[in-house]
Order: structure tokens, then sequence, then C-alpha cells
């Protein structure tokens, strides 16, 4: 049975003003159902601004973006809907305490009261904030407001989950329990999509990777195959070539 | 004991006063519009100051005690009070700018990470504060000190200490404020982890500053409208004067030098005080230093008052309107503004309303109180409802987040406009309600002027939070908080004043020529004139605010 198409980027080009050259030229990026998708590229390749756009947070000059089914820009309200978003600078309200937090997120995204404490204790287990969830935001060290803010764009289940570097400041325990999470998340039929600097874990973890060099995508290699053809190929030589 | 490196000076002072006075520098482009309406401001409050301090020196330095007219006893005490008013603002203002340089600027941490010794940095912030202090103080000397030398005779040596007073009360400032430093640095932190009594505490400062402006207007609004404050000063009154002044310690110091009393002991005394201070201040100084590197006290402050957890669906709006109320609440600087235009409104309605009035029966032997009342809920409706004025701004990045959301713009700016708007809805409440209570209006009159302040104050709300979207200027400090904004307050600011004068006038002008010589009766026009008017700017805000904006929000991508 064919999977649904949950994430469409097609033909994304983005330039920050007129004449700036384009930071996103032409990327297009499909992802399915229960799939697992790293985005990899340096600093300034365009993965950032690649899921800005996608999430609606910046505008775009060219191409289309849709989230299960739903285009950004015609019905945005929709297709925000679909997904749970962790930025790569943790923009949070830092006035909140933590689970205030987490119910602003559940109002927003229109979670039943009836799901909301079980949806606080089952993510708190993963994550781990302890009672640390009623402290207020500011006083949370740059890991912990990560952990909020993953928290928080799960509150609602979303189909997709879209995270920009979600492993930078996360301690080793935590970044391997959210690892094993993102696998099971995705097990569940949900769309992960990320970007990051790390090869490594991108390896070991998705189904595919996308390689975005100056905005334009170089590369979307199927992991399983690649590893399928030569177990011990190795995603960094493949990164380093293009 | 490491010295001060006085060519490390030179370099760090250099770098501050270019972060302080450079706009190029920090990558914005300078508010020539704000810039000038400050400048015309200062000018302005300056001009009034002078005119109402002349008029009560001279009625201050003419009045007897007990039969005895002695201007320069009064002068004398005249001084001693002024510098004890200049000395106690600037330790204040020293206590927070000491505060601020330790514990919030960003260039600290990396500075003493460079190899320049803690004294050259002390001395650095220290200095740059004196600058700015000596500032102030010269403008507030050079307008109380020559006033009184206008109406009496002085001695070439009370301007000579007068100039030497500029340099060194802002010196002595400095001095006291960095004993309260650390104090200080306690009580904001406490503040800051403890919402409930940190919102008390904003209430009570908040009340004792409007209740002591209060005054002060009501002490104008005697010089102005009659000779009654002349009576206030009773020989009692004159005791209590002549006993604060003899214990003012040490301004009193000060004070004889300036009056070439007691020259030699005077001057002994207030080296002293300052060396001393200063050497304890260092001491202090370096231990808050040691302490804000070793401990952060303010980065890790922890929220010591929680919230109850309730797990209760809200519709989105109302999350949005409470995630505004939270980030004032829960930010001691914006609560304050908040909620002073509350209070500040009807206060200033109500005492500008008498002195108006009074001025309207002695001078045009007319009462114009309906339409006096609209113009002044107009005037301070714009100068109070000034929110609003960054209300896109105040969000910062987050803004980026909440627009990933799946929220439509207009419903994240309603919000906001429906927050800005509970204040000013109540400020308006109670400033009809305070005219009304104290006869100045009657019922209809009242509840017609609230209306209209309402939907000025709607129109205000409504086109400073889409100026403020199309242009916002996202705060770059640790803690998120706005220190200077973009153009938004300055455009309103004068756009706000000037439609409100021109009604305002029109509006008097109106009554006046229509009730001349008669009985007075509020004239059909005032009615339509302010009431149309204040509805087509309510209506033509509302669609300024609402003009393509899902389309502008989706393609929002300002703020740095």
């Amino acid at each position: 049975m064919s999977k649904n198409i949950t994430v469409n980027i097609s033909g994304l080009k983005k330039r920050y003003s007129p004449n700036a050259p384009l930071a996103v030229d032409g990327v297009n990026i499909t992802c399915f159902e229960g799939e697992i998708v790293g985005l990899l590229g340096h600093n300034g390749a365009g993965k950032s601004t690649t899921l800005k756009c996608l999430l609606g947070m910046l505008p775009f000059d060219e191409g289309r973006i849709s989230v299960c089914g739903f285009d950004i820009e015609d019905n945005p309200v929709e297709a925000k809907s679909n997904f749970g978003f962790v930025t790569d600078n943790h923009s949070v309200f830092v006035k909140m305490t933590g689970i205030e937090y987490l119910m602003f997120m559940a109002d927003v995204y229109r979670v039943p009261t009836e799901l909301r404490k079980q949806r606080v204790e089952f993510l708190n287990g993963i994550f781990k904030l302890g009672d640390k969830i009623n402290n207020i935001i500011s006083s949370y060290s740059h890991g912990m407001k990560q952990k909020i803010c993953m928290m928080g764009s799960l509150i609602h289940s979303p189909k997709v989950w879209i995270l920009d570097e979600p492993m930078v400041g996360l301690d080793p325990m935590t970044a391997r329990a959210v690892l094993e999470f993102m696998k099971s998340y995705a097990a569940e039929g949900n769309t992960i999509l990320f970007s990051s600097h790390n090869i490594n874990s991108v390896q070991k973890l998705c189904d595919r990777a996308i390689i975005i060099k100056g905005g334009r995508q170089v590369a979307d290699i199927d992991i399983p195959s690649l590893l399928k053809q030569n177990p011990d190929a190795d995603l960094e030589d493949f990164y380093f070539n293009k | 004991m490491n010295k001060i490196d006085t060519k490390l000076l030179g370099v760090l002072l250099r770098k501050q006063l270019n972060e302080t006075f450079s706009f190029k520098k920090r990558g914005k482009k300078p508010d020539v519009f704000g810039i000038v309406l400050q400048a015309f401001l200062a000018v302005a409050i300056a001009a009034v100051f002078l005119v109402f301090f002349f008029s009560f020196a001279k009625m201050y330095l003419g009045l007897s005690v007990r039969g005895v007219t002695d201007p320069y006893q009064r002068q004398y005490e005249l001084m001693t009070v002024f510098y004890c008013v200049l000395l106690i603002a600037l330790i204040v203002s020293a206590v927070s700018n000491i505060n601020s340089a330790i514990f919030k600027s960003d260039d600290i941490k990396i500075l003493s990470a460079l190899p320049i010794n803690s004294q050259t940095l002390f001395a650095s912030k220290l200095a740059t504060i004196y600058i700015k202090q000596l500032v102030y103080t010269f403008f507030a000397v050079l307008a109380v000190n020559v006033t009184p030398a206008i109406i009496l005779q002085q001695s070439a040596w009370y301007f000579v200490f007068s100039a030497i007073s500029v340099f060194l009360i802002p010196l002595v400032s400095i001095a006291v404020a960095s004993l309260f430093a650390l104090p200080y640095h306690y009580v904001r932190a406490f503040v800051h982890t403890h919402f409930i009594a940190g919102f008390i505490i904003i209430t009570i400062v908040t009340v004792a500053a409007i209740l002591l402006y209060a005054a002060l207007l009501d002490a104008l609004r005697q010089i102005l409208v009659g000779n009654e404050l002349k009576f206030f000063f009773s020989n009692a009154v004159m005791d209590s004067i002549a006993a604060f002044v003899a214990a003012a310690y040490p301004v009193n110091f000060i004070i004889n030098l300036l009056f070439a009393r007691d020259i030699v002991l005077s001057a002994i005394v207030i080296a002293l005080l300052i060396a001393a201070a200063f050497i304890v201040a260092m001491f202090i100084i370096k231990k808050l230093f040691t302490r804000a590197l070793q401990n952060k006290i303010s980065a890790n402050a922890v929220f010591k008052q929680k919230t109850k957890k309730s797990f209760k669906k809200k519709s989105v709006f109302s999350a949005l309107v409470a995630k505004e109320f939270n980030n004032v609440l829960r930010t001691p600087s914006y609560a304050f503004s908040y909620f002073s235009v509350a209070v500040a409104m009807p206060l200033m309605v109500y005492f500008c309303m008498s002195i108006g009035l009074a001025m309207l029966k002695t001078l045009v032997f007319s009462d114009a109180s309906f339409e006096l009342a609209l113009f002044l809920t107009a005037i301070f409706g714009v100068l109070t409802n000034t929110f609003c004025s960054t209300n896109i701004s105040r969000d910062g990045e987050v803004f980026y987040s909440v627009k990933a959301m799946p929220v439509y713009g207009k419903k994240v700016l309603s919000a906001k406009v429906v927050f800005c708007f509970v204040v000013t809805a109540f400020s308006n409440l109670a400033s009809a309600i305070v005219l009304f209570a104290t006869s100045l209006l009657s019922l209809p009159q009242a509840f017609f002027v609230c209306l209209v302040g309402l939907l000025l104050g709607f129109a205000q709300i409504c086109f400073a939070t889409k100026k403020d979207f199309m242009r916002p200027c996202f705060s770059s400090e640790e803690d998120g908080v706005i220190r200077e904004s973009s153009n938004t307050l300055s455009v309103i600011l004068v756009i706000g004043l000037v439609v409100a004068s021109v009604m305002g006038a029109a509006l008097v002008y109106i009554s006046l020529v229509t009730n001349f010589g008669s009985a007075y009766k509020s004239p059909i026009w005032s009615y339509l004139i302010s009431g149309g008017l204040a509805l087509v700017l309510a209506l033509l805000s509302y669609l300024y605010l609402i003009y393509k904006l899902d389309k502008r929000y989706a393609d929002f991508n300002g703020g740095f």
C-alpha cells in the first residue's frame, strides 16, 4: 500500500532582499507518512530558511509548499494545525511557566481538556523536566528551553514534526531519549523532518537524507538502500563528496 | 593592588560613549521624528517649569516669617530643598545605572574575559554614568540657580560655586548610590522572581508616584488660580522647613559652600565624605561584580510563585490575550507603564480641568466645561495610551513562532488591541466618573466624553499596532525587554496631539463664541464634531489595521 504524502515542497526559491542572492534555490522535498527525513548542510546552506518557509514563518518568492494536502499560503491555518515545530533559537514565551506554555500551546492547537493532563505527563516522562515544569521559562537553561519547546510542539500529537537543529544543547541522556522517541513517533505513522549538522545521527535515524549546499538541493539519499548496496557506506563520505 | 590603566580606560570610555550616542553603529536608522519631538517636549517642559519656578521663587523669597522678611534665608532654604531633590533623583538613577552596567550589560561578560583589570572596568562604567549625570545636573543647576539670581542680587562666588556644584553633585550621587547598589540588586531579584509581591510593590510605587504628582499639580493649580499657596506657608510650615534644612546633611554643607558660609569646614566634610564613600563604593562594586560573574544571579533567577495548574481549555483568542497579560504582569517595567496609564489619565484630566475652567472663568468669564473635558480627555488619552506602540516589538523573535502557529494574523493582532483597550477603557471610564463625581460634568456629558475617549483610544491602538507591525523593532537585550523602539511612539504622539489639539481648540472656540454673554449650554456642534470625528477616526484606524492584514502577516519578515 502506498504511503500518503505529508510534506511537499516544490521549486522553493527564497531571497532575503531583492538584490540578495537566492538563499534557497529550487528545493524540492517530499516526505511520506512514517518517514524520518534529515536535512544536512553546512552553516548558511539554506536548511533553516527552507524550514522557516515550510513553517510559514518566512514568505518565499517561488514554489509551492503543502502540509498534509493543505497549501501553506492558501490554507495557512489548516496546514499549520498539522505540524508541530521547534526552532533553532528556542523562541518561547519566557515569562510563562513551563506548564503555562504547554497549556497555551494546547489552547492554540485546540487540544481537548480531558487529554491535556495525560499528554503533559507523557511528554514530561520523555523529556524529564520534572517539577521544573512549574518554574518560569526565563530561569531555564538552554537545554531546558529546548525540552519545553519540544514538549510544546508535541502537545497536539502532530502528524508532522519539524525540528531545526534539535539535538543542540541536549544532554546525552535526553538526546538519546529524543532519538528513541523520534523512532517510535515515526513508527506510529507520523513524519519527522529535521535539520542537523550531525551526520552520524542522521545516518542512524533517518530513512532519507537531503543535502543542501548554497541553497541548492544536491542529493536526496535513501539511507536503507544505500546501506543495502554497501553495508560499509558512510553518509559522511557522501556528504563531503557532494 | 592593580592600578587603573588610563590608556585602556580611554579606550573603554570611547567605546561606551560611541554606543550611547551612535545610531549607525547599532545598525538602526535614527528616529529623527522622535528626536525632534523629544527636543520640542524637553524645551516646552523646561519653559513651563521656568515660568512656574520663577513665579514660585518670587512668591517664596518674599515670604515673611513672624513679620520678618529675609529673602536670602528663603533662598538658602529653597536651594537646600532643590539640591536635596536633585541629589535624591541622581542617586536613584545612579543606583539603577550601576546595577544595569554590572548585571545587565552585554559587554561586561566579554570585557571581563579580556586582559583588563577590574578597577579599570569599574572606573570606565562609573565614568560613563558620571558623564550622563553631569549633563542632567548642568541643565538643572542652570535653571534653578539662575532663577533666584534674577530676583535677588548674588555674589560672584555664588555663580562660581554653582558651576563647581555641577561637577560635585554627580560625584556625591555616584558615591552614595554605590552603597545602595547591592540592596537594590536583591530587591530587584526578589521582584523578578516573586510576581505577586512584585506586583504589589509596583502598585505601591505607582500610587505613591501618582499621589506625589497630584500634589504637585495641585500646588501648580493654586499658583495659577490665585495666591492661595502663599497662605500655605504659615509660621508652623516655615518652622518645619527650617528644621528640615538644618538637618539636611550632607546637602547643607554644599549649600554652605554655595552661600560662602563655613567654607573650610564644609569643604573638608564634603571631600572626606566623597573619599570615604568612594572607598566603600569601590569595595562594594567589586563584590557585586565578582558575584555577578560567578553566580549570574540575574540569569538564573527562579520563579518562586507557583501558579495554579489548570488544564481547562480556553479559546485561542482568550489564550492570546492571557499571554499578553502574562508578559506584562511579569515584566516590572511593562507592568508599570501599562497600569500607570489607568491611574495617570483620570488625575491629569481632573487637575487640568480644574485649572482650565478656573482660567476660562477668570480670563473670558465663560464656562466651557464639556468642551474642555473633551479636549483634555483627547490630549491625555494620546499621552497616556502609548503602550500600544510596542504591541508587536514586545514579542521579539517569538512573534515568528506565533506566526508558525495555526492562527490567523487578524486574531493575533486583535488580541493585542483588546489587551491594550482594556486599560484604555478603564482609564476613560475612571476619568468620566471623576469628572461626574466632582460635578464638573453632568451624567450625559460624562458618558459622552467617555464614549469619545474610548473611540479615540481605539483609533490610537489600532493605528499604533499596525504601524508597529509594519516596522517593528525587536529587543536585542538579553531579557527581551524593549528599551528603544522604532518611531511608532513619536508618530502616534505627534498625530494624536495634532488631532486632539485641533479638535479641542475648535470645540472650546465654538463654545466660547456661542455662549459669549449668555448662560452656558453645550452647543450641538460640540457633540457632532467630537462624536463624528472620533467615530471616523476609529473606523479609519480599524480599516487601516485590517487592510490586507492576513496577506501582510504571511509576508512579515521584519523586526531585526
